[in-house]
């Protein structure tokens, strides 16, 4: 995973945008934090700068009124930054799931 | 008088509204610009004792993100908490602690470029079109509210010159008469009402912009002080009528450094907020003033009325008028059938004030026919006596030469001209005469003329550049 920014704006763009889509698929219909989303992304190569988009990503997702952040509490008594997917209509009974 | 009660009540309503609407506004997007311990809607979680290295990448990602200060610590505590939680799991796969805090600073990559990325995130086009409009929404209450505090700031300056005035003049000191009906004190005063309605009005839309947008308030001050400097400067100069005076225009031209010193001095630092009881008491001002607008409206008589009309040729003044200042009166030889030519009528015009001249009201003469004897027809503005009646009245003997002179315009049936008192600085009490030469080279007066008072009504433009 390379970062965003420098010289190429159009690939880092795409780049930015493959990120945004890569977080929505992996957050689903849950709240997560950075760190857990990160967590959940299987196959990520672990490699310098490799996380780099992730918080750009989830921001502007959020200033696009994509997700909607919140500060909470964990079961550790942490406080943390979680993240779900902004819903303007009720999810249907049929689709909800026990997490 | 009858009044429109309902439309009354949708204005009152309206506006208080707005109002209420534009505070809210301000206050809900302050709540980005400022993070304290006293600020109950900071959700900022504590920063982790952090390292020197962790603590250094912060400081480059923050310097780079030139947000408000909210989103700053948000952003700084959500990354010390993504790097505590990454090297809690580095350490748990067997490194080192000063390993794993390298290892989890170089996963995030340069602190340079997720701060630009961050920043970019955050400052999104939509973003910036809210903040726009919020500013100038919070921008149009803002300069209502200021507009209001203006007005009693003014009025307790004005009480503060009475009071000071009153006790110089029960010392017996002599004071200075200004001469001007109270136009100099009413210009100071709508100039301080309308410079701090535009410095509130452009600290409420840097504020307000800056937080909607998620910019810091100090990079988007620049705009908006040039945008206030512009708007409220042209207003002031050019689009704020009414009474002027030299210390007024003085205090007109400074409102666009008013502006700018707005949105810029101390923008960082919270405004004092309009409290619940500051709202009760400007909505009830609001109100009653409002009824009482109402009300007057409903009864108001139009204008500065013109006093007093002289019919030509009647013996009736009980005073020597010193009309003969002017020019000694027509011979009736030359005259339409003896007649003088009647005093006419006066008005106050939209755009200056018309003089109207006819012949005398037992001949109807046609105009062409009364002006056979006469040329160079015109009608000359003096100086007059009639601000107080009871002292003098008519030509004020003072002066020799009129300050203004129009040719009269020949119509059918009357004559007529129009004079720009209200553009004048110091046209205060005037009468105007119809004079022309006669056919034997001397100029006479036509008729006894028309008195009135005016006062500069215009721009700090018009005031600037009216004649003397």
């Amino acid at each position: 995973m390379t970062t965003a920014g420098g010289p190429n704006g159009g690939n880092d763009a795409t780049l930015l945008s493959r990120e945004r889509d890569h977080v929505l698929k992996t957050l689903g219909d849950d709240a997560l934090s950075g760190p857990a989303i990160l967590r959940r992304m299987i196959g990520r190569p672990a490699e310098p700068g490799d996380q780099g988009l992730l918080y750009p990503a989830l921001h502007s997702l959020e200033a696009g009124w994509a997700l909607r952040a919140e500060w909470a509490t964990d079961a550790a008594g942490k406080r943390r930054r979680t993240y779900r997917r902004r819903r303007f209509l009720p999810i249907l009974p049929s689709r909800t799931k026990r997490s | 008088m009858r009044i429109d009660w309902l439309l009354g009540v949708v204005w009152i309503v309206g506006f208080g509204a707005f109002l209420i609407a534009a505070i809210w506004l301000v206050r809900r997007s302050e709540r980005r610009l400022s993070v304290g311990p006293s600020d109950p809607d900071a959700p900022i979680a504590p920063e982790p004792s952090s390292s020197d290295a962790i603590s250094a990448y912060l400081d480059r990602v923050s310097g780079e993100l030139l947000l408000p200060a909210a989103d700053v610590a948000e952003v700084r505590a959500e990354l010390a908490d993504h790097l505590q939680d990454s090297i809690a799991s580095l350490e748990a796969e067997g490194l080192d602690r000063e390993r794993a805090t390298r290892e989890a600073l170089a996963r995030l990559g340069s602190a340079d470029e997720l701060g630009r990325n961050l920043r970019q995130a955050h400052q999104s086009t939509r973003r910036l079109l809210a903040g726009v409009g919020g500013g100038v929404f919070a921008a149009g209450g803002g300069f209502v509210l200021g507009y209001l505090g203006g007005v009693l700031i003014a009025l307790l300056l004005a009480m503060v010159v009475f009071v000071i005035t009153s006790v110089l003049a029960r010392l017996g000191l002599p004071l200075p008469d200004l001469g001007d009906h109270g136009d100099t004190l009413n210009s100071v005063l709508l100039g301080i009402s309308v410079a701090a309605a535009a410095a509130l009005a452009t600290r409420y839309a840097v504020r307000t912009s800056a937080g909607l947008s998620r910019r810091a308030p100090r990079s988007i001050a620049i705009f908006w002080a040039a945008a206030g400097a512009v708007g409220f400067g042209w207003y002031s100069i050019f689009g704020m009528r009414g009474a002027q005076s030299w210390p007024g225009i003085v205090v007109d031209l400074c409102i666009p450094v008013v502006v700018v010193a707005a949105a810029f001095v101390r923008i960082e630092r919270p405004m004092p907020h309009v409290g619940r009881w500051a709202v009760a008491i400007l909505l009830v001002s609001v109100v009653g003033v409002s009824v009482l607008g109402f009300a007057f409206s409903a009864a108001s008589v139009s204008g500065d009325a013109l006093p007093a009309l002289v019919e030509g040729g009647q013996a009736n003044q009980p005073v020597d008028m010193h009309f003969d200042t002017v020019a000694p009166l027509a011979p009736a030889a030359w005259l339409p059938s003896g007649n003088q030519f009647y005093g006419g009528g006066s008005g106050p015009d939209w755009d200056g004030t018309q003089i109207t001249a006819v012949v005398g009201p037992d001949a109807v003469v046609p105009m062409s026919t009364a002006m056979a004897n006469w040329h160079d027809v015109r009608f000359e503005a003096w100086h007059g006596f009639l601000d107080n009646p009871s002292v003098s009245y008519g030509i004020d003997p003072h002066y020799s030469s009129p300050f203004a002179v129009q040719p009269a315009a020949v119509h059918d049936t009357y004559l007529d001209a129009v004079f720009h008192f209200e553009r004048m600085r110091s046209a205060g009490s005037w009468w105007v005469m119809l004079t022309a030469v006669g056919p034997d080279g001397h100029r006479y007066r036509l008729s006894d003329g028309d008195g009135g008072s005016s006062h500069f009504n215009g721009s700090a433009w018009d005031w600037l550049t009216a004649p003397l």
